[in-house]
């Protein structure tokens, strides 16, 4: 069923809108949860709390890509339950915010308010600058928490090529949020 | 207080919907290809074959040397640095609405030829003639530099390295042409808007001239054994630009591999250095064929003949290799396998 057929029967608040939403995008859907809580349960659980929350959201919104909507809500759900369940063990996503972080060297002189949407628009135009390779490669590894030798099979590329590509393009984004006077 | 790395990882959260979506499926660059009979294409043969005809050998650039050209195919071989051989094979079909041929179209064909050699076989100093000093200045020689090595030992230390963990000993190029088109008034517009030449060192106001090419079935074989996908064609998916700048034909700066390359450059056998880590295989040699050892018919190791001496298949063994490991296909069968450089094998009881 194509997306604007599924928003619609959000609009109607029809009783299938939510089976046909899971039938489409159920699979990508558990796939990010998964990546971040590494639990099945919790990442299921989450995926229900998704579908409440886009029929919550669905109207007023009318979102442009619902694929990303709804990915966009089970991500930042999962984040949530993951900081909530204070998870120890190193999985995707600690994996995956600890290397992003890494860019950024630790330092007292680090300003702490920053506007959200701002350094969102700085990494649009990062990612805008980004080669098409490198910025699949980037956000299927930051976004998506793909592992690497997901990523490189699906590249078609070596382990060893992405680890290095991932590591110089961190190395780029600091590099481009210092020139724009971050306080890195 | 958040952390700015949490910032950051929250920012990178929100990221625009486009960007989310065209992750989706990897881009152009992992798109196979397949093999096919010449296809017919659009483009300036009718012009090009007389010029080829009157004028021999069309000669140029990087020491391409014609093999045949006839009907609609044109081969053409150069040997790299380390004594690779390439052979190039385009495929130029009946192609119309062009009405004048102009010795840049061949020159292109070289050098696109010559971009995909420096992919194919991962040794990416073949690739910086394509473009100009200044644009090298910009993203190259001052990686260069910073690792301590003058213009002409940094290519040398990426095309030593190269051969060192992906000696491939034949490269074949496989393309077809489809489209060429000179200055044509939304293409050249699109280029200038798509690329940002003065970012790149370069002076738009002396770029006298674009060429646009659209390619399809671009494919590379290494060694008659096995094939690659990954020539990263996204930028081919929309064509490829050439520009004229300063009276020289130069690949279109975004062209530029300087990830891999400067990787390669820093790549040590004396210092941690990922692709120099050894790494551990055993398993039972299926196919010893072409240069190669096969392992448990999914794992090709490039092995001279003394490292292979003494081993037949069936035997059990145990591979040391360099973790450069390059996924391709088996020419004859289209199965997925890794390559990679053997260090040592070692015969190991099959128990």
């Amino acid at each position: 069923m194509e997306d604007e057929k599924i928003i619609e029967l959000f609009f109607q608040r029809s009783e299938i809108a939510i089976p046909s939403l899971a039938q489409k995008y159920e699979k990508p859907l558990f796939s990010v949860s998964y990546r971040i809580l590494q639990n099945r349960e919790d990442a299921q659980e989450c995926i229900n709390d998704t579908y409440l929350g886009i029929w919550n959201a669905i109207p007023p919104t009318r979102p442009a890509s619902l694929y990303s909507f709804a990915c966009r809500i089970a991500r930042n759900i999962s984040i949530n339950r993951h900081k909530h369940n204070c998870a120890a063990k190193r999985n995707s996503y600690t994996v995956s915010i600890e290397e992003i972080g890494d860019c950024i060297p630790a330092s007292n002189t680090v300003a702490e308010d920053f506007e959200l949407q701002l350094l969102t628009d700085t990494l649009n135009q990062w990612l805008e600058s980004l080669r098409p390779q490198n910025r699949y490669i980037f956000v299927r590894r930051y976004w998506y928490m793909d592992p690497v030798p997901q990523i490189a099979t699906a590249m078609k590329m070596s382990d060893a090529a992405i680890y290095l590509r991932l590591d110089r393009l961190k190395k780029k984004l600091y590099k481009y949020l210092k020139e724009r006077g971050y306080p890195v | 207080m958040k952390s700015f790395g949490e910032q950051l990882n929250n920012a990178f959260g929100e990221i625009d919907d486009r960007f989310i979506l065209s992750a989706q499926n990897p881009p152009k660059s992992k798109k196979r290809i397949l093999l096919g009979s010449i296809a017919a294409a659009l483009c300036v043969l009718l012009v090009l074959i007389p010029f080829l005809v009157t004028q021999g050998t069309f000669l140029r650039g990087d020491g391409w040397e014609q093999v045949f050209y006839e009907a609609a195919t044109l081969q053409k071989k150069k040997t790299g640095p380390h004594g690779t051989l390439c052979m190039m094979t385009v495929n130029l079909g009946d192609i119309s609405g062009v009405t004048e041929y102009q010795p840049a179209e061949d020159v292109c064909l070289e050098m696109f030829g010559q971009w995909l050699f420096s992919w194919g076989s991962m040794d990416y100093s073949l690739q910086f003639s394509l473009f100009p000093e200044e644009h090298l200045e910009s993203y190259v020689y001052q990686e260069f530099e910073k690792a301590g090595y003058t213009k002409e030992q940094g290519m040398e230390k990426i095309s030593q390295t190269a051969s060192e963990l992906f000696p491939f000993r034949k490269v074949e190029i496989q393309y077809t042409v489809t489209a060429i088109k000179r200055d044509d008034p939304e293409l050249t517009r699109r280029f200038f808007q798509r690329i940002n030449l003065e970012k790149e060192g370069i002076d738009p106001d002396q770029v006298t001239s674009v060429l646009h090419y659209s390619f399809e079935q671009v494919r590379l074989y290494y060694d008659g054994l096995l094939s690659s996908g990954n020539i990263f064609d996204d930028e081919l998916g929309s064509g490829v630009y050439f520009y004229e700048y300063k009276g020289k034909w130069y690949l279109a700066p975004n062209m530029l591999e300087d990830d891999m390359s400067i990787d390669l450059l820093h790549a040590s056998k004396k210092k941690p250095s990922t692709y120099y880590e050894p790494r551990k295989l055993r398993g039972t040699i299926t196919s010893i064929e072409n240069g190669y050892i096969c392992i448990n018919d999914s794992f090709y190791f490039f092995a001279d003949e003394e490292l292979a001496k003494g081993y037949r298949e069936g035997d059990s063994v145990s591979v040391r290799y360099y973790n450069a490991v390059y996924s391709m296909e088996r020419i004859e069968d289209g199965k997925k396998c890794k390559v990679a450089r053997a260090v040592s094998i070692e015969k190991k009881d099959p128990s």
